[in-house]
């Protein structure tokens, strides 16, 4: 009888409220942790896309123990001197920041296109730039979220650039928020004449990639040269650890949360054990109170599902508009939702069963008497 | 079936580490289909005891009782509590209403326990709080009702899944003599308009006088019968 369920909710409206919010807390932490952790391994796995089975990216070394990641400036004429080594077919150096907060740069000759797997990339307007242009192109999200299109200029760094292109990328999400430029232009743009962030090296044939690592590697003490195994297993370790936090974030949330209903709901069922004591005497059975208390708590789990979810979403909107600048990486899927709400529901009939077995063993004599 | 209540020898003792309390001592007793009958003793006597094992909220330690030809002595907690939702009406001294609810949906309880649409139990439950004269206070709550309304309520609630018999303990005890009256007189109409068992338990002999047959209880026996 959910009315009465209902009526016994609203007669204590801030204990409701408080057991409420404890489970809305947890479910808001899955859902923004969640969505966010999927971005993220979006955003690993576009970045890996991009690379051609056979290529190898040299940069330097990364160490993620030491803040943000940096622009990390590699002298260009390296790329020609990889380009002298055997096996390597083409050596060619790129633009790319790529860190969160700001929009990535990617500066990249169209020649050069297909070694990021981006040649043919959808153009909803305009088209690539000439390589000697003093423009670029820009992905649709970075379109819709400045409001921009081809004939506009776009200012980096106090210099204007003409838009000559507008794109969507397909599987590649990530690319989506991305303003490619020559590589020239992205040097200047950046102010980093004589530089780049990374070198692209194709061998001539697949079979020379781990000879090549090596050989750049024992050159330049700075350098890593990362293969697609390489990269594979760094994202994989990446996203690994997201999903860790995540997860632990969200177990300690939940625990807390539980301990809340349990403690709410024991509360609730001895401050009632007169009334439940009547309604027994009046001929309710042991699972007709059982069902009664978790009613209470079924109730309770769905509005702070609800309240979680639109807490959570509200939080990724503003961790999509504030840290991540207006990309929309992470978003709350239907999966997730779905996810976050079961999983309220359970989280609060699991926890309510031991109250309501309570609740059904009292003597309904003993209740009356008192 | 003659007997709506039979009991066999039954004994209740409860025991507090190895201290052992004879609460009652084999008590045999027979209610006729349709009778008025007193349960009478001082407080202690154990005629609560006997109320609570007769309306099937308490078991007996050893003996046999036997509600409408069927014995209850061995039952499941469910099915006890299906014999308390249909075939017993209970009135308590202190009414034992639901504070939630309004005088309507306490009334409609027992029903809705039992299974029956919202709708159907509604309708019931108006009719008879109207009979009682209290066709204007269907929605307040207990607290927004006095003291004889209260027990009217919770003889409504006790009848409305038209049980064999109505269990009272110690109706009038909260109520001023006038008003008790008017309870007793209203629990003394489903006796002689509605042919319900009724059994009150009392330690008034006023009211006790009023019956068609007392039992007289003492230390958790059956003193005398008259």
């Amino acid at each position: 009888m959910l009315d009465i369920a209902f009526k016994n909710l609203a007669e204590h409206k801030l204990r409701t409220f408080l057991t409420v919010l404890g489970i809305a807390i947890a479910i808001t932490a899955i859902v923004a942790l969640g969505s966010i952790s999927a971005g993220m391994k979006e955003i690993v796995h576009s970045s890996l896309k991009q690379m051609g089975s056979d290529t190898i990216i040299v940069m330097k070394h990364i160490d993620i123990t030491y803040g943000p990641p940096q622009i990390r400036e590699i002298d260009e004429d390296i790329a020609n001197e990889i380009a002298g080594m055997d096996g390597v077919e083409l050596a060619v150096p790129v633009v790319r920041t790529n860190y969160l907060g700001i929009v990535p740069i990617l500066g990249i000759n169209f020649e050069d296109a297909a070694l990021f797997n981006i040649e043919d990339v959808d153009f909803k307007d305009g088209g690539w730039y000439d390589d000697e242009e003093y423009g670029c192109v820009i992905g649709k999200n970075v379109a819709e979220e400045r409001k921009l299109g081809v004939g506009d200029e776009i200012e980096i760094n106090g210099k204007k650039l003409d838009i000559v292109g507008v794109f969507e990328a397909g599987e590649i999400k990530g690319m989506n928020y991305i303003i490619a430029m020559p590589y020239t232009v992205a040097q200047d743009v950046l102010d980093m004449k004589g530089k780049a962030t990374m070198i692209i090296v194709k061998p001539t044939d697949i079979k020379y990639t781990s000879s090549i690592k090596h050989q750049i590697e024992e050159e330049y003490d700075d350098m890593q040269a990362l293969t697609t195994q390489d990269m594979l297993k760094m994202a994989s370790e990446i996203t690994s650890t997201v999903s860790i936090v995540t997860l632990g974030i969200g177990f300690v949330a939940s625990i807390v949360a539980a301990i809340g209903i349990i403690i709410t709901m024991l509360n609730s069922v001895h401050e009632r054990k007169r009334q439940i004591g009547i309604m027994k005497a009046i001929g309710a059975n042991r699972l007709w109170i059982i069902i009664e208390v978790l009613e209470e708590s079924l109730i309770v789990s769905i509005i702070a599902g609800i309240a979680g979810l639109v807490a959570g979403s509200v939080m990724v909107s503003f961790v999509n508009k504030y840290v991540l600048a207006g990309f929309n990486i992470a978003s709350v899927t239907p999966e997730l939702a779905a996810f976050a709400f079961i999983y309220s529901i359970s989280l609060a009939l699991v926890f309510s069963l031991y109250p309501a077995w309570r609740a059904s063993t009292i003597d309904p004599i003993e209740a009356i008497r008192d | 079936m003659t007997w709506v209540f039979r009991t066999v020898n039954v004994w209740k003792t409860y025991s507090i580490g190895n201290v052992k309390t004879h609460a009652l001592r084999g008590i045999s007793l027979r209610i006729k289909r349709g009778s008025y009958i007193a349960i009478i003793g001082p407080s202690g006597s154990g005629k609560s005891t006997l109320m609570h094992i007769l309306g099937c909220l308490d078991t007996p330690t050893k003996g046999k009782v036997y509600v409408d030809g069927m014995d209850v002595s061995k039952l499941s907690d469910g099915k006890l509590a299906e014999i308390r939702r249909r075939k017993i009406g209970f009135v308590f001294q202190a009414y034992n209403l639901i504070n939630t609810l309004n005088a309507l949906e306490n009334v409609m309880l027992p029903m809705r326990l039992d299974g029956v649409a919202k709708r159907i139990a509604s309708k019931r439950a108006k009719e008879l709080l109207e009979r009682f004269g209290l066709g204007k206070r269907l929605y307040n709550k207990p607290n927004q009702l006095s003291g004889g309304e209260q027990q009217r309520v919770a003889i409504a609630r006790a009848l409305i899944n038209n049980p064999s018999a109505v269990l009272a303990d110690e109706p009038t005890g909260n109520l001023d003599s006038k008003t008790g009256k008017g309870v007793m007189d209203l629990l003394e109409s489903l006796n002689k308009e509605m042919g319900k068992t009724l059994v009150i338990v009392t330690h008034d002999p006023t009211i006790a006088s009023r019956a068609n047959k007392r039992v007289y209880i003492r230390d958790g026996k059956i003193e005398k019968e008259d």
